[in-house]
């Protein structure tokens, strides 16, 4: 049945058409031409009504509205439509573009069921099933998993709109493959998440492993107090590192800057007696994140399992710490064994994980930031560029992509985005996704929770989609403060009526 | 700037103005409406001239009903007379069709600027149904109050009388003969809107006419416009750039010498 026609200026990529009713974004449609049958997606859909052009003033407008009724040519529908390429070719998952522009009169239709699914829903090895095509409600959308382990994705999206859903969804699917996943839980979001083969470890840090610079960060000596971090670095010897006793061999070589009468020693001495407090306080405060006794933290990660690394207790400068330390440890791990596998070394086989892993940092925005480098960003740079020869796929989920490092974003081989208000964030997202139209991106205002657009190598076309939602994610939800004060509130009177009643009578006022 | 209009004569033309308007507020009838409008437009290139002109006859629903193009090139005698040819052409295929036709603009200017054969054409038409309304937006008349010394036109004295919807009082014009009496009122149709002229052929109307055809015309008027009239103005007009495509089909940008070559 036609749907309407081509008209005006065509090109290769992108035609416009007039239509007999409005067409949704994201909607498909099909062009015959010479060459064969193309798909195209709708990314920008428009109605104007004649009756209500020049319309000046309400009482205008409410005659208008009669006058649309009477008058079946008063509405015109039009729809701006990227070209996504020849059908036949896209059922292999290639995107070929037409050479020749559809010609205006070009007929448009809707493809068939089957014309979508071939390309939306493969039955082919490593694609799951996410949710389903926006517009096409009964069309699974699946996605490519090997895509996103070999090549990276980014989920981005605002607050409250779906992220920590689509992650658990993912992370679920990978599950069900018996594969390994790593999210770095910095709100506590997964630790509840009811999967199978599931493994919470709360992050801790081993002080031992970590260089001069990075105890200063979790023993959070303040940027700018570079003599403070001077004597951290003096007192942080190979000794104190292999020491039964760190704490208290740390705590000396301190003391030995403190009393020690040397002259440029002496100099330090007020630094010194700064960072012995900085110790002693660092041992009570983060007794349950600083374990100089725990081993090796990466031993915790078990291979085929979801590892929810818990990250919560954590200060921002100890997680960017712990993140970065994990980041730099998988690298390495993967590198190994991939060497290995390869029998390129002589080296004895020295490896945790056989297969590959995907790594999630939640809030990237904190660790992968725009505007200055840290430890954590350094390694994940390191691991969007070299991870896809490794095994090691990265999963970067931000509500402010804006803030997020473009050089590692672009390194996304895959995008889900979701609704997103920002024009910054949206600029950013059109500098990472080359693939995503300004038409696309523009529309990302007016999803709704749970919608999503995906681009990138995990599909086989850009298309928009709503995620299915986990029943197995307890937490991320908004909670319900006004339940929770009505609840608060009767505990309270429960806790009186039970304290009462242990009260000697005659002490009680009336 | 309105001190110069409202010279010492102002209050007494626009009392006399008020004493013509009767205030009626209309109701909506049902009725077929349809709207009559011509345009030309015309490019030169290389000494010649490439001209067009449409007319277009179209209800309030969208249906067209007559749609006719002209196009010639060299100099055309008189291309808004080939134009107004079309309109009276468009008018005659639709006075059997609809209820009430608005053409669009004034019967005066029909009947003074129009050759003589021209004129007779538009009474035999206009007489056939009786249904044929001129309807115009603006008006530069001066009859109504030329003997107070009017500076204006007639419209502008009632435009100032009031916003309340109404007409004024019938002016029957006989200059042009027995058999092209001009009958014409100012109507408001709605609160607040400017006022349109109706010109009618004959004398033979009376107020309680003018207020059935208010009710009609209400029917379908957008501030105080009918919208058949509007669609048939969307409807006819040729653009440049419409224009350019005639030029383009009919191979003539190709042309040697044309302009396209200087870049």
């Amino acid at each position: 049945m036609s749907l309407g026609f081509v008209i005006g200026e065509s090109k290769p990529t992108f035609v416009t058409a007039i239509t007999s009713r409005a067409l949704s974004v994201g909607e498909y449609i099909k062009i015959s031409s010479d060459e064969g049958e193309i798909l195209g997606l709708v990314e920008r859909s428009a109605v104007s009504s004649a009756a209500f052009t020049d319309v000046k003033n309400f009482d205008e407008a409410s005659e208008s509205t009669e006058i649309a009724e009477l008058n079946k040519r008063d509405k015109t529908f039009t729809a701006n439509i990227g070209i996504l390429g020849f059908l036949e070719n896209l059922r292999k998952g290639q995107s070929i573009i037409p050479a020749i522009p559809p010609i205006p009169g070009t007929e448009i239709a809707l493809p068939s069921k089957q014309d979508l699914e071939e390309i939306f829903s493969p039955k082919k090895e490593g694609w799951v099933s996410i949710g389903n095509l926006l517009r096409n409600k009964s069309i699974d959308a699946k996605v490519n998993l090997d895509k996103i382990v070999s090549r990276h994705l980014g989920i981005l999206a605002m607050t409250g709109m779906g992220k920590s859903n689509l992650v658990s969804l993912v992370t679920k699917q990978i599950s069900k493959l018996k594969g390994t996943v790593i999210i770095f839980d910095y709100h506590n979001d997964y630790t509840s998440l009811n999967i199978p083969r599931i493994n919470v470890i709360d992050a801790k840090i081993n002080p031992r492993l970590l260089d001069a610079d990075q105890l200063s960060e979790v023993l959070e000596i303040r940027d700018g107090a570079n003599v403070q971090q001077r004597v951290l670095r003096m007192a942080f010897t190979k000794h104190v590192k292999e020491s039964k006793e760190f704490w208290t061999k740390l705590e000396n070589e301190v003391d030995f800057i403190v009393n020690s009468e040397d002259k440029k020693l002496k100099e330090i001495r007020t630094s010194a007696y700064r960072v012995q407090d900085i110790i002693e306080e660092a041992q009570r405060r983060y007794e349950d994140i600083l374990d100089p006794d725990m081993g090796d933290p990466i031993s915790f990660i078990k291979e085929g399992r979801t590892n929810i690394l818990n990250i919560s207790e954590l200060s921002e400068k100890q997680a960017n710490v712990a993140v970065a330390f994990y980041l730099q440890q998988l690298l390495k791990d993967r590198k190994d064994a991939s060497i290995a596998r390869h029998g390129r070394t002589k080296r004895e086989r020295n490896f945790r994980f056989n297969s590959p892993i995907f790594v999630i940092i939640e809030e990237a925005h904190v660790f992968i930031p725009k505007d200055h480098d840290t430890s954590a960003k350094y390694w994940a740079a390191k691991i969007a560029r070299e991870g896809r020869k490794f095994g090691l796929g990265l999963g970067v989920v931000s509500q402010r992509p804006r803030s997020v490092d473009l050089n590692v974003l672009s390194q996304m081989g895959s995008f889900a985005i979701m609704k997103i208000i920002q024009e910054d964030d949206q600029r950013q997202i059109a500098s990472a996704t080359e693939s995503t139209s300004r038409e696309l991106i523009a529309q990302l205002t007016s999803l709704n929770v749970g919608d999503a657009v995906l681009v990138g190598q995990w599909t086989n076309l850009p298309s928009l989609v709503h995620v299915e939602e986990v029943k197995e994610k307890i937490m991320g939800a908004d909670q319900s403060a006004v339940n929770a004060w009505a609840k608060a509130d009767k505990m309270k009177e429960v806790a009186v009526e039970s304290t009462q009643g242990l009260v000697q009578k005659d002490l009680l006022l009336d | 700037m309105l001190s110069i209009l409202k010279g010492p004569k102002f209050d007494q033309i626009l009392q006399k103005a008020r004493d013509n308007w009767v205030e009626f507020t209309p109701t909506k009838e049902e009725v077929v409406t349809a709207g009559i409008d011509s345009s030309f437009n015309n490019t030169k290139f290389q000494g010649i001239e490439l001209w067009a002109t449409t007319a277009v006859s179209i209800k309030s629903d969208g249906e067209i009903l007559v749609d006719l193009h002209k196009s010639g090139l060299g100099s055309a005698e008189d291309i808004s007379s080939i134009a107004s040819k079309m309109e009276i052409e468009a008018c005659e295929k639709t006075v059997d069709q609809v209820d009430m036709v608005l053409m669009d603009g004034s019967l005066h200017s029909q009947l003074m600027t129009r050759q003589a054969n021209l004129g007779s054409t538009i009474v035999r038409i206009m007489k056939k149904k009786n249904n044929v309304i001129f309807i115009a937006k603006t008006s530069n008349t001066k009859k109504q109050f030329e003997n107070f010394g009017s500076l204006a036109g007639d419209i502008f004295y009632y435009n100032h009388v009031t916003n309340n919807p109404g007409f004024s009082k019938i002016f029957v014009e006989k200059k042009y003969g027995s058999d092209k009496i001009i009958s014409s009122t100012f109507v408001r149709l709605s609160n607040s809107t400017p006022i349109i002229k109706l010109e009618f052929l004959g004398e033979q109307h009376d107020e309680s006419e003018i207020k059935t055809i208010m009710n009609k015309l209400y029917k379908t008027s957008i501030g105080g416009y009918p919208y058949a009239l509007k669609l048939a103005h969307n409807n006819c007009k040729i653009s440049d750039k419409e224009l350019g495509k005639m030029v383009s089909l009919l191979g003539l940008s190709n042309e040697i010498g044309s302009r396209e070559v200087l870049g």
